[in-house]
């Protein structure tokens, strides 16, 4: 696949490869919360029906068994990078690795409300679950994933719209051994305040009903 | 509310409705229609599953639930549990609840009985490092042996209620909520059962139990509530209650 694309963009393919690897990674956390999050509070159904559990401890059951997925991929990852570019890892490069943690807690935080949203949209319309699956094929092809951002220079709304394109860059840029760019980190952190607001706004009428609609 | 120590759990005109549902799916032309007569009216049929439940239990109380099929028993129950919050109405407990709803919930049919074990410790909200000695309690319970380290799929089914039982009657608090199905375990396991749950009932533990069973019901609880169609009938002695019960079912 790497290939392929490295042929398509016209750019070298050691220089590709790493860009791919890095955003597959990213991409593959995001995308994966997203996708099981549908079925999170019916998976639980028995659990709900029979004892008191928080909503929110599902919603990170989603995330946390992602986070141990995303924790398998690293090593290969890293292992891509050194082999192909072992230059973007060179001198202080380095330090930038130090980001991934604050990385993985912002992005986690910023999936938490939406997750628990979609969890409970989906509890009661379980068939949102196919309209979410979409979404998400569809956002993966108009996030810069594959391509790199340097191809849609004349078309910068395409990404600059986009949560999730801030979302996987958070996670992308410290692997590929730069630092996040601080307009990133405030598009992140103005998501994580919108969605939790909301979140919080609605939990009470959510926790309340879910169990009723199961 | 009047907060009086004796009363663990009470309920003062609790009301729960789920949400409207369509007799039988409807085709959109029909839908519309049916929702185009709701507009003037009552709004969509919503079906009340309890209405206006009030009374209370208080330490030491056998609390029966009687009733047919569908007559709000297990609702009541998940109410008293918490896991369904009344529309209207309050609850007030003043007591640690322990509730059997369903047996083995936490059973995963790939993993094996000391995982489902360890799941329940960890619904049931303990830490990690008290769990060991639990789940070995949990396992010398369910007389399984080794099996109890297999995946829980290779289980006969009473294997599986034996586990379940288990599971379900290691957790105790001051209310033990009941629900009956006591599955297909065997005779001699029943009994062992029985005797933890007695064990914890004569030690001033209150109960709320519903089922059909009447000679269960004559043996443990002492008042009786008879709920039909999500309202309370009568509460009183059980015996009272059950003969109540059969003579409307005579009529009928």
């Amino acid at each position: 696949m790497g290939t392929v694309y490295a042929v398509l963009f016209k750019v070298p393919i050691r220089e590709f490869l790493p860009y791919l690897a890095t955003g597959l990674i990213s991409w593959n956390y995001i995308s994966a919360v997203l996708l099981q999050s549908p079925t999170s509070f019916v998976e639980a159904r028995a659990a709900l029906l029979n004892i008191k559990v928080p909503l929110p401890a599902l919603v990170l059951r989603v995330l946390v068994r992602n986070l141990i997925a995303y924790a398998h991929s690293f090593p290969v990852v890293i292992a891509v990078v050194l082999i192909l570019s072992p230059q973007l890892y060179s001198g202080t490069a380095l330090l930038c690795l130090l980001q991934i943690p604050v990385a993985l807690l912002l992005v986690s935080i910023c999936l938490m409300p939406v997750g628990y949203l979609i969890s409970a949209l989906c509890t009661k319309l379980p068939d949102m679950g196919q309209v979410v699956a979409s979404l998400v094929q569809v956002l993966f092809f108009i996030t810069p994933i594959l391509w790199p951002i340097s191809t849609l220079e004349s078309a910068k709304w395409i990404y600059e719209f986009n949560p999730l394109y801030f979302l996987t860059t958070t996670l992308r840029e410290p692997l590929m051994g730069n630092w996040v760019g601080w307009q990133i980190w405030a598009a992140d952190i103005a998501l994580a305040v919108v969605g939790l607001v909301a979140a919080i706004v609605l939990a009470p009428r959510i926790n309340r009903i879910v169990p009723k609609w199961l | 509310m009047v907060v009086n120590p004796e009363i663990q759990i009470g309920l003062s005109n609790v009301s729960l409705s789920f949400a409207p549902q369509a007799r039988k799916p409807l085709g959109l032309r029909k839908r519309r229609e049916a929702s185009a007569s709701n507009a003037s009216g009552q709004g969509a049929l919503r079906s009340p599953i309890l209405q206006n439940i009030s009374f209370d239990v208080r330490q030491g109380d056998r609390i029966g639930l009687i009733g047919a099929n569908g007559a709000g028993k297990s609702t009541l129950l998940r109410v008293i549990a918490g896991i369904y919050e009344p529309d209207l109405g309050q609850i007030y407990r003043n007591a640690r609840i322990a509730a059997v709803l369903d047996l083995g919930y936490s059973m995963n049919s790939e993993a094996n009985g000391e995982t489902s074990a360890v799941t329940r410790c960890l619904y049931e909200g303990m830490h990690w490092a008290d769990i060991a000695p639990v789940v070995e309690e949990i396992h010398e319970f369910s007389g399984l042996g080794e099996k109890f380290y297999q995946p829980v799929r290779t289980f006969s089914s009473g294997m599986q209620s034996r586990l379940g039982i288990a599971l379900s009657t290691q957790f105790t608090g001051d209310v033990l909520v009941l629900d009956e199905g006591i599955g297909a375990a065997d005779l001699a396991f029943l009994q062992k059962a029985r005797a933890r749950i007695e064990k914890f009932l004569s030690a001033t533990g209150t109960l709320v139990l519903a089922s059909h069973d009447e000679s269960l019901l004559k043996s443990q609880c002492t008042v009786g509530i008879w709920l039909a169609e999500g309202k309370i009938v009568e509460k009183g002695p059980i015996d009272e209650v059950l003969a109540s019960y059969h003579a409307a079912y005579k009529v009928e």
